[in-house]
């Protein structure tokens, strides 16, 4: 079996307005990948080009050892599970009539898997859509893509605007899938602390550039938050410094450890303070 | 195929039961003459306009494209939606005419069967008229340009009535013989407009109309 569930390679959509340029990215079987960034970077647009539903300016993506362009890609869908981040569904379809829908959409749907999902989500199977939270409709877009045995998850926002409690469940039970063999999960997201929280990898868009894309723990061993005055960041290396805020009192910098001298006092630095002084240290 | 086709059921549910009722309601008062019929005939044609209506306020597009489905089943789903619809209203037309004679005593079953078939391949022209459409132009537009082109044609045909005094006269043909005829251009016309229709979609997923 190969060693990823995606790979990509120099990836390019333009939009009016928009392109995703070059992008280059691995998602190895056994792990999760967060795919983060702001509003409008790419997220979506490398989503759907990864499904291959749009069409693509240049590059290739393969996806579970098969070319996304190849016609054996439409059989391969029965393996991969979607979650979209918005309501996909008609508002007056129920529970019980999407797994009728998705029993007559996949070979391979296992509607004992759909009820178990159905009933640990404590989902009614009467109410219709409309009716239903923002945690509910996603809850079961993830039942929908968990029922047919699938060994790729795509998740997009699939954590976006729902509370503490409901978010928590549903990192763990993407990360129990991820943990089984041949199994992967890429999610995308902008709520970095679910990134941090579950993902392997960590990949960064920016305006539909990928500014990085690092095994999780190295990235946070990688970089640290140096405190101290304009003056001693003066005698820090200059390639140390990725991104720095300019207080009343001093300075706050993201840096890297290893062109740090030995005697600085850096602190560690969650991936949030990494994406954010990346994305202001263009700036610098 | 299967999947998509419950689902679009599912949603027409309400008002397609609503309006099969009616059309056997209309079909059984003998004052209305072919009004029932036309009407069970154009609740067929106007299921596949509520299901994409539906769709696109969900954004189900976006979502089905990630299933396992080619871009012509997604298409050709709603014509099926049509198709089916077109098969019920028939039913009701053959029932409602049944239920009539029952009460009158008398039905002409040839002209019941000729009609219904005469109406569902005219049917047919509509959808294949009106699906490429709205995959073009979305269901609000869609809806407005479907409706501008029958009224444009049946104001064409007042017209010609205007000018000529009355339309040119048709050489008298035996029944049978005008509904294959028709049923070939209307399977014609269906090859094509599903042809365009897939056309528009497929651009329409890349954001060509946005």
């Amino acid at each position: 079996m190969e060693s990823n569930a995606i790979e990509i390679r120099s990836l390019c959509k333009h939009y009016k307005g928009f392109s995703l340029d070059d992008l280059n990215l691995d998602l190895p079987y056994g792990c999760v990948l967060g795919l983060v960034g702001e509003n409008g970077a790419g997220k979506s647009t490398t989503i759907r080009l990864i499904m291959d539903t749009l069409e693509r300016d240049g590059g290739t993506v393969s996806v579970l050892g098969t070319d996304n362009r190849s016609k054996e890609f439409l059989d391969l869908k029965e393996d991969i599970g979607v979650v979209l981040d918005e309501t996909f569904v008609p508002e007056v379809i129920n529970a019980k009539q999407m797994g009728k829908i998705m029993a007559g959409t996949y070979k391979n749907w296992d509607q004992a898997v759909y009820d178990g999902w159905i009933r640990r989500f404590e989902l009614p199977l009467d109410k219709k859509f409309k009716d239903y939270s923002r945690g509910m409709t996603m809850k079961l877009g993830i039942a929908a893509a968990l029922s047919h045995h699938p060994r790729l998850l795509l998740l997009d926002e699939a954590t976006g605007g729902l509370d503490p409690m409901v978010r928590e469940e549903l990192l763990e039970v993407f990360a129990d899938f991820a943990a089984e063999e041949g199994h992967a999960v890429l999610l995308s997201s902008h709520i970095v602390s679910d990134l941090e929280r579950i993902c392997d990898y960590i990949a960064f868009l920016h305006k539909g550039r990928l500014v990085l894309c690092e095994e999780k723990d190295l990235l946070l061993d990688k970089y640290g938050i140096l405190k101290c005055s304009k003056e001693q960041l003066a005698n820090i290396p200059e390639e140390a410094i990725h991104g720095r805020r300019v207080g009343t009192y001093g300075v706050e910098a993201l840096v890297e450890r290893e062109f740090m001298p030995r005697d600085a006092v850096v602190d560690r630095a969650s991936l949030e303070d990494i994406i954010l002084y990346m994305v202001k240290g263009e700036q610098k | 195929m299967i999947g998509l086709l419950k689902k679009d059921l599912y949603v027409a549910d309400k008002s397609g039961r609503l309006l099969l009722v009616l059309a056997l309601i209309f079909s059984m008062i003998p004052t209305m003459g072919a009004f029932g019929s036309t009407y069970a005939m154009m609740m067929a044609v106007m299921m596949p306009l509520t299901s994409i209506a539906y769709d696109e306020r969900c954004k189900w597009d976006r979502y089905a494209a990630m299933l396992p489905y080619r871009i012509g089943q997604l298409v050709w789903s709603k014509y099926l939606l049509s198709y089916l619809y077109t098969l019920l209203g028939g039913s009701i037309i053959v029932l409602g005419a049944f239920l009539r004679g029952m009460t009158t005593g008398a039905v002409d079953w040839k002209e019941t069967a000729e009609m219904s078939v005469l109406l569902a391949v005219v049917m047919l022209f509509i959808t294949a008229l009106g699906l490429p459409m709205l995959y073009r132009f979305g269901s609000e537009k869609g809806r407005l340009a479907m409706f501008l082109c029958m009224g444009g044609g049946v104001g064409a045909a007042m017209g010609l009535m205007g000018i000529f005094g009355e339309l040119p006269k048709m050489p008298e043909l035996p029944m049978p013989l005008v509904i294959a005829g028709v049923a070939v251009l209307a399977a014609g016309a269906t090859w094509l407009s599903f042809r365009l229709s897939v056309h528009f979609y497929r651009k329409r997923q890349n954001g060509a109309y946005n």
